[in-house]
């Protein structure tokens, strides 16, 4: 297992596009990845589970990829993140 | 019957408006969606050529996968036009679309027979919509 910590630090936080590119990318990778905030957990292929972790900006979140791909997966869940989703200031 | 190549056709029908706004929408959360339609109904127009319009749309649309109809209300025109191509082509209707169902739909497993599709869709439209409160105190 694979557990990362990271800063949300877009302007918007986990909302609909980026909620719906970090699960389009997860779900490229075979392994399972969950993101957690404090109690609360989402499976990162499904975005309405992202969605409802109402993350705003500047929350810290765990990501947590389990698998053959788990390296990779929680690498490329942590750039997009760490990219604010490719997202204008 | 070729733009789509193997994947689901998705064609949203509802009153003016409505069906354009959404696709809209939904592009801009989730890009560009080639295999997407709207079509704006309103009762300017003659039935007969909104019958046309949408027939045109579903063979457009169509492939090995069928087309995904999503209408905005059950027994509006949309969803009544909609129910009259039923009987003679691949497709399967789900009327009350909403923006989950809409984002669901174009990342749905394209192993799904359509039926399963469209069951899974009505499911997912049903189950995220909240009172808000509700969720926040841990009801949901």
């Amino acid at each position: 297992m694979v557990k990362l910590q990271i800063t949300l630090t877009n302007k918007w936080g986990l909302h609909a596009r980026s909620s719906y590119a970090l699960e389009a990318l997860a779900r490229s990778f075979g392994a399972a990845i969950t993101v957690a905030r404090g109690g609360a957990r989402a499976d990162a292929k499904k975005m309405d589970e992202l969605l409802a972790l109402a993350v705003e900006p500047g929350t810290s979140l765990e990501l947590m990829a389990v698998g053959p791909d788990e390296e990779r997966a929680a690498a490329a869940l942590a750039e997009l993140i760490g990219s604010k989703f490719g997202e204008k200031e | 019957m070729t733009e789509t190549g193997s994947r689901t056709g998705i064609l949203i029908i509802a009153h003016g408006a409505l069906a354009q706004e959404m696709l809209n929408a939904l592009e801009f959360i989730t890009g560009p969606q080639p295999r997407a339609r709207a079509i704006a109904l309103d009762h300017a127009l003659e039935v007969d050529r909104a019958r046309a319009m949408v027939v045109e749309a579903i063979d457009a649309l169509m492939s090995p996968k069928g087309v995904l109809v999503l209408t905005d209300l059950f027994g509006g025109a949309p969803s009544n036009i909609a129910l009259s191509t039923l009987d003679e082509k691949n497709i399967e209707i789900v009327a009350g679309v909403n923006l989950p169902i809409l984002i669901h739909a174009v990342s749905q497993d394209e192993s799904l027979s359509l039926r399963a599709k469209a069951e899974a869709l009505r499911d997912y439209g049903r189950n995220n919509i909240f009172r808000a409160s509700d969720f926040f105190s841990g009801k949901k």
